[in-house]
C-alpha cells in the first residue's frame, strides 16, 4: 500500500480498501476524485440539479456501505461507481422519490442546498460535456465523422453512406465502434 | 473550512467512515451464527432419521425386538418337541 500521505496517488481499489478500514482520508480522496463524474451523470439523467445533488449524497453513502465488498477488476472504479449511481437512480425512479436507504443506515444528517451548490452541479455537467467532446475529437476520423453525422446531426444512415461512398452497414459499424470506444473511455462499459 | 453542501457532505461522510458507521456490525457474529445454524440443522436431521426408523420398524423400538425374537424361538421349540410335523397329503393321494 502507498504511503498514507499520498492518498491522491492511491488507485481507487486502495482507496476503497481504506474506506473499509475506516480511513476518512481515503473516503475524502475518493469522493473528491469522482464527485464531478457522479454529479454530471445524475444531472444528465434527471435534468434536475437539486435531485442530482441529493442523489449524489446517496451514491457516496452507498459507496461507503459497499466498499468492503469491492473487488477490483480494472484500474479505475468508475464502472462500479456508475453502476451504483444507476442503481440509486433506478430505485429512486421506481419509488417516485430520492432513495435515502444508505444515508439512513449510516446516519447522515440532511444538508441544505444553496445557489452556489447548484452552480457546481451545472459546472460538473458542463465539464462532463467538455470531456465527452474531447473524447469525440480523439476518435479515429471515420468513426468520429459517422458518429457526429448520425448522433449529433441525426441524419439517416442511407444519406451518410452516400456521402462517405460506403454501405449503410459500414456506417452502422463505425457509429457502433465509436460509441463503444466512448463508453469504454468514460468508464461506462 | 468550506460550508457548501458538497464540502459538508465530504466532512460528514469522512467522519462516519472514521467511526465505522458503514461497517456491518453483525459481521463479527456471523461465524457463530453459522455454526449454531449448522448444529441445529444436524440435530434436526438426526431426529428426522430416528423418527423415520421408528415408523419403518415399529417393533424395534423400546426393546420389544428382543421379546419378539424370544417368543418366536419358544414357538419353534414347542413345535419340534411334539414330534415331526406330518407332511400334508398330496392332492388326490389316499392316506
Amino acid at each position: 500500500m502507498a504511503h498514507p500521505r499520498d492518498h491522491a496517488r492511491w488507485p481507487d481499489a486502495e482507496l476503497l480498501a481504506g474506506i473499509a478500514a475506516r480511513d476518512p482520508q481515503a473516503f475524502s480522496t475518493f469522493y473528491r476524485r469522482h464527485l464531478r463524474l457522479v454529479l454530471a451523470t445524475l444531472a444528465r439523467e434527471t435534468g434536475d440539479r437539486e435531485v442530482a445533488a441529493d442523489l449524489a449524497a446517496e451514491v457516496f453513502a452507498s459507496v461507503m456501505v459497499a466498499a468492503p465488498r469491492y473487488q477490483a477488476r480494472q484500474d479505475t472504479a468508475r464502472p462500479w461507481l456508475l453502476g451504483i449511481s444507476r442503481n440509486v437512480l433506478g430505485h429512486s425512479r421506481r419509488r417516485g422519490r430520492v432513495d435515502d436507504r444508505a444515508r439512513r443506515r449510516i446516519g447522515v444528517q440532511a444538508l441544505a442546498l444553496g445557489d452556489s451548490d447548484l452552480e457546481r452541479v451545472d459546472a460538473a455537467l458542463d465539464e462532463g460535456r467538455l470531456e465527452v467532446s474531447d473524447l469525440v475529437q480523439a476518435l479515429p476520423a471515420l468513426e468520429r465523422s459517422a458518429l457526429v453525422a448520425r448522433i449529433v446531426d441525426e441524419r439517416p444512415y442511407a444519406e451518410i453512406a452516400a456521402q462517405f461512398q460506403c454501405s449503410e452497414t459500414a456506417v452502422r459499424k463505425r457509429v457502433s465502434r465509436g460509441l463503444a470506444r466512448l463508453r469504454a473511455q468514460l468508464g461506462e462499459s | 473550512m468550506n460550508d457548501d453542501y458538497f464540502s459538508k457532505l465530504d466532512e460528514q461522510l469522512s467522519a462516519l467512515t472514521s467511526a465505522g458507521a458503514h461497517l456491518d456490525r453483525r459481521a463479527r457474529w456471523r461465524p457463530i451464527d453459522r455454526a449454531a445454524r449448522r448444529t441445529v440443522a444436524a440435530l434436526g436431521l438426526v431426529v428426522l432419521l430416528a423418527a423415520l426408523l421408528m415408523i419403518e420398524f415399529p417393533g424395534s423400538a423400546s426393546g420389544s425386538a428382543q421379546r419378539a425374537t424370544a417368543q418366536t424361538s419358544q414357538m419353534v421349540q414347542t413345535a419340534s418337541g411334539s414330534g415331526p410335523i406330518a407332511a400334508p397329503a398330496a392332492r388326490g393321494q389316499l392316506t
